[in-house]
């Protein structure tokens, strides 16, 4: 099922918070899919971005879009189309052991983005979405529970690796969540 | 002659305006929710899927 091999990533730059950022700063990387053509489709060669955005408690939230769409606010939540998702996924957890190297004591999260479909104006539900699913799938099969602790936000689809560094990963989980909800303000949570 | 390449189709307002009040409806729901974060059992999982596993983090 996972035989996906990641693309080559490049990195671009490690970029200061710009106005209203919340992060210490981000590390920025490059890949390019490979296109594609079978008798029922046709597949283009996109340019990604990975961004991977430290925040407090050596938090690096992991975030990804398609470089032409950077400046559109469905970024995260559009889709391609192309059939690469896992594969796309496979890359940027292979940014992982490189990060950990760097930052030992590093924590990730992630939230997947639900699709909304305009043309039906219909969203998708934020429990257990479609991307969640296949992330959390990509995370059983390569990241262990030696390193990190696992934690999943079924609800809104998020996923957390508390590195294991922290004695009481508990009670890191507990404060990364105190920390993103000041941060991304959802109010009564 | 210059060759001209596409970079990023712009939407319509429209189709903005749309996709807009259906994240926003979407957010609304999420300020309900109240999770709390669920320990996962890694090993137990792998047993459901049934795959060859290939670690990239132990």
């Amino acid at each position: 099922m996972f035989d996906s091999k990641p693309y080559n990533i490049q990195f671009i730059q490690k970029a200061s918070p710009g106005i209203g950022d919340a992060f210490k700063y981000a590390l920025i990387y490059k890949f390019f899919t490979q296109a594609y053509n079978t008798p029922d489709k046709v597949s283009e060669r996109l340019k990604y971005i990975i961004r991977l955005e430290l925040h407090e408690h050596d938090v690096f939230t992991l975030k990804y879009y398609v470089a032409r769409d950077r400046k559109r606010d469905d970024k995260y939540s559009k889709l391609t189309n192309n059939s690469h998702a896992q594969r796309i996924f496979v890359t940027c957890v292979s940014l992982l052991p490189q990060i950990l190297h760097e930052y030992p004591s590093a924590s990730f999260a992630f939230n997947a983005s639900r699709t909304i479909d305009i043309r039906n104006n219909k969203a998708e539900s934020l429990n257990e979405n479609q991307r969640f699913r296949i992330y959390r799938a990509v995370v059983f099969h390569f990241i262990g529970d030696k390193t990190f602790e696992h934690y999943s936000f079924e609800e809104v689809s998020s996923y957390l690796l508390v590195n294991r560094k922290h004695s009481n990963t508990d009670k890191m989980k507990d404060l990364i969540r105190e920390s993103f909800l000041n941060i991304y303000d959802f109010g009564d949570l | 002659m210059k060759t001209v390449q596409l970079v990023s189709k712009a939407r319509p307002k429209s189709e903005r305006l749309r996709w807009k009040s259906l994240n926003e409806e979407s957010n609304i729901s999420l300020r309900k929710i109240t999770s709390l974060g669920k320990k996962v059992n890694v090993e137990e999982a792998r047993q459901k899927l049934s795959s060859n596993f290939n670690l990239l983090v132990p």
